[in-house]
């Protein structure tokens, strides 16, 4: 719920929608470094999809998702004031995320380096036939989004990292704690997987 | 070049990753092998999709929670009180330009404000019991003349939070109190403006709607503040 009396108070220095359509993300969050609630509040309604959606990607689990979101806008309003603007608003805040979303999984000891996983047999069938028998239709992107979801832990946050959030394989090792070569072999896995996955429903 | 090693490649040769002389092979394959060209396709597609992915949206109520989080973070800052060692974030600012807010009111203010809380609060229960003289419940008496169908059912929350919180107030840290005290008088004075308003206009949905999230917000202000222990 808007928070009704801070609208109405101030309402004489500047109005909301004022606000709105000029500040840029870095503006924003300076505002609510010095204390403006109108504009963190701002600042959550623009990105608070995109943080929900990467929480629910890494973690594939709603309610999980939600107290991860929850916990990275508390950290957000923590450290506003620590933010620059050396990097894009956007960066910086999914960062944010990720690291929240590892520390949850480390706190959980989820392992994220893995070797194996059920169905990994199945990247080395190879395939005969010379046509596309085996061929996916056109990548849906829902089915797709609930394919990632029924990966494992650690191909679900290299492929989410990676593919998704665009990080590189450099930072995705960092990130996690693996090294580049398991990066790479993790998110081919990983691809293989969703499309096995893709395909059986197809 | 066997399948197997080139399917085992083909992420890397679609990331870019691949020298100059393996990608050649791999496209020598590729040229020969519809099956392996199959598998490429197939992760093209998987990847250009993963950048597209539909985004989800939490329920609404997820913002009242960060809110009170917040608040509630704020308010335990404030009691735990300029801890050692505690550094001086963002948090500390915000903080500090909360309680700097309170001293935006002059003192006239605050005590025209306070008397005029007491006013409405003793109208309130006044009303609420003279009404035929009844001994009904402040919440039966109050539905007939509702502003708006929840205000007794609010009314009755707001009023058992604030009985609780009275008596535990005075325990509190002085700057807790004066957060406390200063935002609720604040959520009166504009509720009894929207009330004001909705009495001129009954049936205004816009009036109605404030006097609704006025008392949502009130409420919320007492949970928080009811968390302090």
């Amino acid at each position: 719920m808007q928070s009704v009396v801070p609208a109405l108070e101030r309402a004489n220095i500047v109005t909301v929608e004022a606000t709105n359509i000029a500040a840029s993300d870095f503006e924003l969050a300076q505002a609510a470094a010095s204390g403006r609630t109108e504009a963190f509040e701002e600042l959550y309604q623009r990105h608070y999809r995109r943080v929900y959606s990467l929480c629910l990607r890494m973690v594939a689990n709603p309610t999980e998702a939600e107290d991860l979101t929850q916990e990275v806008f508390v950290q957000l309003f923590r450290k506003i004031g620590s933010f620059r603007g050396e990097s894009a608003f956007t960066t910086w805040l999914h960062r944010m995320t990720v690291n929240q979303v590892l520390m949850h999984f480390r706190k959980r000891g989820v392992k994220l380096e893995q070797t194996t996983e059920e169905g990994d047999e199945l990247l080395d069938v190879v395939q005969a036939g010379t046509e596309r028998p085996q061929a996916m239709p056109v990548v849906d992107r829902i089915a797709l989004d609930r394919a990632v979801a029924q990966l494992s832990p650690g191909y679900r946050s290299v492929f989410v990292l990676h593919d998704v959030e665009g990080y590189e394989h450099e930072e995705v090792a960092k990130m996690l704690g693996i090294s580049v070569g398991t990066s790479k072999s993790q998110l081919h896995k990983a691809r293989m997987r969703l499309r096995d996955l893709l395909n059986r429903k197809s | 070049m066997d399948c197997r090693i080139v399917r085992n490649s083909l992420s890397n040769y679609l990331d870019g990753l691949l020298p100059g002389h393996e990608v050649k092979l791999i496209e020598n394959h590729l040229g020969e092998c519809p099956g392996c060209q199959v598998v490429k396709l197939d992760l093209s597609e998987i990847r250009i999709a993963a950048r597209e992915l539909p985004l989800h949206t939490p329920p609404r109520a997820l913002w009242v929670r960060i809110q009170q989080s917040i608040e509630a973070e704020l308010a335990a800052d404030g009691v735990g009180g300029r801890q050692a060692g505690k550094s001086q974030s963002g948090l500390a600012r915000w903080w500090a330009d909360l309680k700097s807010r309170q001293f935006t009111f002059s003192l006239p203010q605050l005590a025209g404000a306070g008397v005029l809380s007491v006013l409405l609060v003793g109208a309130i229960f006044f009303g609420a019991y003279r009404q035929d003289g009844v001994t009904t419940g402040p919440a039966l008496t109050q539905a007939s003349t509702a502003l708006i169908p929840e205000e007794p059912r609010m009314l009755e929350r707001i009023r058992f939070l604030t009985g609780t919180l009275d008596q535990r107030k005075a325990s509190w840290d002085p700057t807790i109190q004066k957060l406390y005290e200063g935002k609720l008088t604040r959520i009166n004075q504009k509720l009894e403006e929207c009330k004001q308003k909705l009495r001129e206009q009954p049936g205004n949905k816009e009036h109605e709607q404030m006097v609704r999230d006025l008392y949502n917000e009130e409420i919320e202000h007492l949970e928080l503040f009811d968390k302090i222990r």
